[in-house]
């Protein structure tokens, strides 16, 4: 008799498998702060705080006596954030509160490094987090990760939309990026002649060195620049202001340009995300946009609004619209949702809401009965423009999903991305519209050619689908059988149409249908789904 | 119409200007519609405007006449009738190759066909076309030759001549059906002796079979009429010395004898002519008393041509030999429907409804076919013009639309509407009817909306579709529209929706660009669609872009490794290669023979049989692409995998989404097989959903190809031209230049004319029949039409070749990536 052995219950590690654990560390070069002479960190950290200009943030800081401080960085500026925090503490502890401000016996008391685990010492020093992964779009305030530390203020730093925000207080802290004032001028007088209108814009970081470019060009060029628009967001910002607060408002900036900006050329400095840049090319007749970190201009290509058409044209024919939430904290998001639940609904398609976080292809493509995406999120970085098709169903903006819901087909060439103006917009058409309800007929998609019936609700008069019967009494039914109607709740669900619709229906469905002999019985896999032990085989060959 | 054994359907169907209008006219002048001396000029059935003046048909017509046969003829019709009143359904259908596609629409809904062909031309390309598309749907073909007066009077050929001529046209069509001829139909081949072939002038209005004369000389000789039938073709001859029958052209003496055919009916049309047109006024009257001809007072002064029309037409009526020849030769609704019942219903041959269309059962369930849309003069409406094939279809009528999507049991492509009106269709006039029995052709009033180009109607709700009609053609020209002014673009998206109703072929589409595509066969049909789509449809003025070319996307090899890609969460992995589907596979794929909603084992079966599949292999196919019913097909070869049945549809919906836009220049997919060679799946049904195996397919797909030389196809014309010798220099010149490729040059026994055949790719046909016409001296005239997808020659990822500049150039419009992606893109590495 030979001993029996139990089997492995878990997977044995050895120092193999940690070789996929294993992280590259990769130096951060950054850029912005210009040419670094030396790469000591005391000096890294003098320009950190020059770049984000702690000394004046700290100020604000104690000045308005918050207690719970979020700071928060986009993805690109992570990397500063353990200095800026350190240094953010440090100066909460020296700093007075006030230059003219005699220091009380308590303030001198906290100003001590402390971790924070000393007890009672520090109970009045301000409590400092870092929020690293927004959860939606990096330019907006965090609101739902503040949340989470129940912060009273987020401050926010690099490149921001503006967008104001519910409820927090929030400030902004852009920072003084180097840029080469030179060769943008030498740029821009290679891409245009002293008779073309051209406006100066750049990201938030950059806004503060427009100035001076129009300064030097404006002699010469017909130039006008944009400056950020600080009304528009309550919020507070820390390092920069505002020359003159007269001018054309457009997309979270003033631009100070005499006459109408459509015959105008834009330069930009920087590559905005593609919803900004797609905004920005319906506003103005061309676009040039200065690469800081190659010192060159690019004219394209550009996401096309003509895309966006075919995409509405797709919306008008589907049935189900999935709205997809990709921020929660813009104000008015609640009353934009509850509009477009109330289109969709007056449209007679069906709506179903997701909140999935950030959204991939891979999430998207796991709810395949929805038609339709309509996204609700920030106009600078929080919608996606699938520019090369990559995810399986069209994703559209609520200005473009109420485009598509109207009887008549209408292309503005506008592209709204602003909640408020889809809002002003909606209401300019209620006046019209009125309740009449047409017969049920299927649309013409023009993308596609052919016929689709895009109104599920109003199906049910139509086609006679029967409701699933209230009166479950009758047979003593515990549970409802969903798995042969098409309606739950009186309302009809696509969702159950569509798994009616697949080959798969649930372990068994398949059975008998292949009247395969047994297959033969193989040694299977071993090891995790991380790597198989046969990947490792292969892992071994290819080091050796 | 309620006798439906004493109806015909049937179309007329013909190469382009062999003159199908022309002869309908004396058949619509026959029921009193137009009158006599405007038959064969007016062509009554080309009710457009654009038809009249280009002198050709674009759209087919229908029209219903009534008949009366004389008792005796009556008996000699083979199949069940009741009395001697019949109801003839005719559509006239348009002869140029750009609009077969209204040829099908047509034939789906009769039974028989009237092939009419040019005594001169001969069987032409599209003639071989149409009647390969009416023996595909199980239709019986009757042949007329057509023009027969030019060629008496414009090439003055002999009786003997004219025979070869008539008997060498006859044989060219034998051929093309017995190649084409579907074993249930039985003997459909046509013989002028069994007076399934007629001779005759459209223009003139006059016609004969052979069967006429025997009856005229059955009566003088007493002799049995089936008897003279025979004796009146072929190699048949007339002693007149010893009034005895001969096979030899001999007699015993040695003496040439004359064929029974040109002695006994041609000759008396022979010295008609030439008394006439060579004004021997004597000889004239007493020839007319022997063939018992009487004219009206004025039209004894007439001279020349006009007195020939006058005399010809009383003496050989061409609707009384047409007419004679369908209601005896073409079967009855009756008939054809116990033959075609299985081919044109898409459920089992043994449910109700296919056995009512069987029986052609007025009392059973409806089952009508919507073939096309006929626009009424109510802008933006349309007659949904179709048959019933059993049933009774009435006014006000509750039916069940169902689209072509429709799949029984489900809810999609369903619609369930009342019909408002019914009606017959009179060519420009429609007459309302109360309901209309099974066997019948029909217009309907009030279900356009509900469907856009065909459908299925029926009170059954088991009841499966009709099948859906394939065309001959593809819509391989596409054309980019805009509306000069943005206000007008509602109009150009109801315009366009209105285009797409009124033509069965005609595709439009926005492109991922957001361009409006209409995409047409050919040159000819996209110039008719567009002006439509101005003038008519959308009414406003257009921009439009020139013409380009839609390709396909394909494999030349295996691939060389196994594409590997792994799901978004690295735990799925899907291990596919790609290989070229056989161009056979591929057409019958397209065509219908192999059809993604057959029964898969019923599929395997034809796969393995007549393709050389492996049984296993097809039965283990898993889906069609694009659409569900593409050329391209996903073979799961995998051996033993755990929960592999619970992502076919994720895959499925990754293939479909794949093969509609592949990786080279965002065209589709054509003729490639992929092979699931092994899956990894992780053990939790979370991590394996939807979302993790759709796009993973996608990029598996995407890989194996871009792993098995790809290759783009492009679309080839075959194109015909007819032209005298001195201008075959010039045509070659031109092919040459245009990367065309000559298959084939005949000359046409008896005439000075060639014809020429050649494969053009359809990139280069842009202007060449203008180019043709100027290498010519305007000699040359070319027939153009679809016929394959060619693979280019060269890899397309490589921009110095003709199909990577071409690649380049596409990618460039529409906005892509210029670069065609490397396989590393979408290849996963272990």
């Amino acid at each position: 008799m030979t001993e029996t052995v139990a089997p492995a219950l878990s997977t044995a590690q050895d120092a193999g498998d940690f070789e996929f654990a294993k992280v590259n560390k990769t130096s951060t070069a950054r850029a912005y702060l210009g040419q670094i002479s030396d790469n000591s960190e005391s000096t890294l950290k003098q320009l950190l705080a020059q770049y984000y200009s702690v000394t004046d943030l700290v100020r604000f800081l104690q000045d308005k006596k918050f207690r719970r401080i979020a700071l928060q960085f986009p993805d690109s500026l992570v990397a500063d954030s353990p200095i800026v925090l350190q240094l953010v503490q440090q100066h909460l502890d020296k700093l007075p509160r006030d230059p003219g401000h005699v220091p009380s016996a308590q303030d001198i008391e906290s100003v001590k490094v402390c971790s924070g685990k000393c007890g009672g010492d520090c109970k009045n020093r301000p409590d400092v987090w870092i929020l690293a992964d927004t959860s939606y779009s990096p330019c907006c305030i965090d609101e739902v990760a503040a949340e989470h530390v129940s912060a009273d203020l987020v401050v926010h730093f690099g490149d921001a939309c503006l967008n104001p925000v519910d409820k927090l207080s929030a400030a902004y802290v852009f920072g003084k990026p180097f840029l080469d004032k030179e060769k943008v001028v030498e740029a821009f007088k290679a891409t245009y002649s002293p008779d073309d209108k051209v406006i100066l814009m750049a990201d938030a970081p950059y806004t503060s060195h427009l100035y001076d470019i129009y300064e030097q060009l404006s002699p010469e060029y017909n130039v006008g620049y944009a400056e950020l628009d600080l009304e528009r967001s309550k919020a507070a910002i820390i390092d920069q202001t505002v020359h003159n607060s007269e001018g054309t408002h457009l997309a979270s900036r003033i631009i100070h340009f005499d006459g109408p900006l459509d015959e105008c050329s834009l330069f930009h400095i920087t590559k905005p995300e593609d919803p900004r840049l797609l905004y920005l090319s319906t506003q103005f007749s061309s676009m040039t946009i200065y690469d800081v970190d190659s010192a060159s201009v690019s004219s394209g290509p550009f996401p096309t609004l003509m895309k966006r058409y075919r995409a509405m044209h797709m919306a008008r024919s589907a049935g189900t619209v999935g709205i997809l939430i990709n921020t929660l904290s813009l104000s008015n998001t609640r009353t934009l949702l509850n509009k477009v639940i109330r289109w969709v609904r007056g449209a007679g398609k069906k709506h179903y809401m997701f909140v999935v976080g950030k959204p991939n292809v891979a999430k998207l493509a796991n709810f395949e009965s929805v038609d339709v995406w309509c996204i609700i999120g920030c106009g600078q970085s929080g919608i996606i423009l699938d520019t090369y098709g990559e995810y399986y169903k069209n994703i559209i903006t609520p200005y473009e999903l109420q485009l598509a819901l109207k009887q008549e087909i209408t292309w503005t060439g506008q592209w709204i991305t602003d909640f408020e103006a889809v809002l002003d917009q909606e209401e300019e058409e209620q006046e019209e519209q009125d309740g009449e309800e047409e017969e049920y007929v299927p649309e013409f998609n023009p993308v596609t050619g052919q016929l689709a019936s895009s109104r599920p609700l109003r199906q049910i008069k139509h086609l006679e689908v029967e409701l699933g019967s209230t009166d479950s009494s009758t047979d003593g039914q515990l549970v409802a059988r969903f798995s042969n109607t098409l309606s739950i709740k009186n309302t009809v669900s696509t969702s159950a149409s569509y798994l009616q619709s697949r080959e798969w229906t649930g372990l068994g469905s398949d059975f008998g249908q292949d009247e395969l002999e047994g297959a033969e019985l193989e040694e299977g896999r071993l090891g995790i789904a991380r790597g198989y032990d046969y990947d490792k085989g292969q892992q071994v060959e290819k080091n050796n | 119409m309620d006798k439906v054994t004493n109806v015909r359907n049937m179309s007329v169907i013909a190469h382009v200007d062999h003159g199908k209008s022309t002869l309908t006219d004396s058949l619509v002048q026959r029921a009193g519609i137009i009158s006599a001396a405007k038959a064969g000029e007016a062509r009554f059935t080309d009710t457009r405007k654009d038809e009249q003046e280009r002198g050709i048909t674009i759209k087919s017509t229908a029209i219903s006449l009534f008949s009366e046969m004389e008792d005796e003829d009556v008996k000699e019709i083979k199949q069940k009738t009741e009395g001697n009143k019949f109801l003839i359904n005719l559509i006239d259908s348009p002869g140029h190759v750009d609009f077969s596609s209204e040829v099908t629409a047509a034939l789906r809904v009769t039974d028989g066909a009237l092939v009419v062909v040019d005594c001169v031309e001969g069987v032409c390309v599209q003639t071989e076309t149409v009647l390969r598309q009416s023996l595909g749907e199980r239709i019986k073909p009757v042949v007329v030759i057509n023009k027969v007066d030019r060629a008496m009077l414009e090439l003055q050929i002999s009786k003997e001549e004219l025979y070869q001529s008539f008997s060498r046209t006859v044989e060219s069509v034998n051929v093309i059906i017995s190649t084409y001829v579907e074993p249930v139909l039985g003997d459909v081949q046509v013989y002028p002796e069994k007076g399934t072939v007629a001779f005759g002038s459209g223009l003139h209005g006059w016609a004969f079979t052979v069967r006429q004369f025997a009856i005229r000389y059955s009566k003088k000789f007493g002799v049995d009429r089936a008897k003279m039938m025979e004796r009146l073709w072929g190699d048949s001859y007339f002693n007149p010395k010893t009034k005895k029958w001969s096979n030899k052209d001999k007699d015993a003496s040695g003496k040439p004898l004359e064929r029974a055919f040109n002695m006994f009916v041609l000759d008396p049309i022979f010295r008609l002519f030439s008394a006439i047109m060579n004004f021997k006024k004597d000889e004239i009257p007493t020839l007319l008393e022997k063939l018992e001809v009487s004219l009206k007072g004025d039209e004894k002064d007439l001279e020349g041509k006009a007195l020939l029309k006058v005399v010809m037409r009383k003496f050989l009526p061409a609707a009384d030999a047409l007419l004679e020849m369908i209601i005896i030769h073409l079967p009855s609704p009756v008939t054809a429907q116990f033959y075609r019942a299985e081919t044109l219903y898409e459920g089992p041959s043994d449910d109700a409804s296919c056995l009512a269309i069987k029986n052609c059962d007025p009392n059973a369930d409806l089952m009508l076919y919507v073939s096309k849309m006929v626009p009424t003069s109510d802008k933006g409406r349309f007659y949904a013009f179709g048959r019933v094939f059993a049933g009774t279809v009435k006014s006000g009528m509750k039916v069940r639309i169902q689209g072509p999507n429709y799949v029984p049991g489900k809810k999609d492509d369903l619609f369930i509407k009342a019909i408002q009106r019914t009606v017959l269709m009179m060519g420009r006039f429609v007459e309302a009817i109360d309901d209309c029995p099974a066997g019948n052709i029909v217009g309907l009033v009030g279900i356009d909306q509900f469907l856009l180009k065909s459908g299925t109607l029926t009170t059954n709700e088991a009841s499966h579709n009709m099948k859906v009609m394939k065309f001959s053609v593809s819509p391989v020209v596409e054309v980019a529209v805009e509306v000069k002014n943005g206000n007008d673009l509602p109009k150009l998206v109801e315009g366009l929706k209105r285009l797409s109703k009124s033509d069965p072929c005609v595709v439009t589409s926005i492109s991922e660009s957001g361009e409006h595509i209409v995409a047409a066969t050919g040159e000819l049909h996209l110039e008719i669609c567009l002006s439509d789509l101005e003038n008519d449809h959308a009414g406003v003025p257009l921009r439009i872009s020139p013409p380009v070319v839609s390709y396909r996307e394909t494999v030349e090899a295996e691939s060389r490794i196994v594409a590997l890609s792994k799901s978004p969460n690295k735990h799925n992995r899907i291990y596919l290669k790609a290989e070229p589907l056989d161009d056979e596979v591929s057409g019958a794929i397209e065509s219908g023979k192999i059809n993604a909603r057959d029964d898969f084992k019923q599929r395997a079966r034809l796969m393995a049989d007549e393709y050389g599949w492996d049984v296993t292999d097809a039965r283990k196919i898993w889906c069609f692409g694009p659409d569900g019913n593409g050329p391209n097909v996903v073979v799961d070869q995998t051996k033993a995998v755990q929960y592999l049945l619970e992502i076919k549809d994720h895959v499925n919906a990754g293939f479909q989404w794949a093969t509609k836009e592949g990786p080279i220049v965002g065209e589709t997919l054509r003729g490639v097989r992929f092979n699931i060679m092994d899956v990894t799946l992780h053990a939790d049904a979370i991590h394996r959903g939807a979302g993790q195996i759709m796009p993973t397919m996608r990029r598996a797909t995407f890989a194996a190809m871009l792993l098995a030389e790809p290759r783009i196809q492009e679309p080839v014309f075959l194109v015909e031209v007819q032209c005298p010798e001195n201008a075959i220099g010039g045509i070659y010149s031109v092919l040459n230049r245009k990367r065309g490729q000559v298959i084939s040059e005949e000359q046409r026994p008896g005439t000075p004319l060639f014809t020429v055949k050649a494969y053009l790719p359809v990139n280069e046909s842009f202007g060449f029949t203008g180019d043709l016409r100027q290498a010519t001296g305007g000699q040359a005239f070319p027939q153009m039409i679809f016929d394959h997808w060619a693979t280019m020659n060269g890899d397309p990822t490589d921009k110095s070749t003709k199909p990577g500049e071409i690649v380049h150039n596409t990618r460039k419009r529409r906005g892509m990536k210029e670069d065609v992606p490397g396989y590393e893109e979408y290849y996963d590495k272990l």
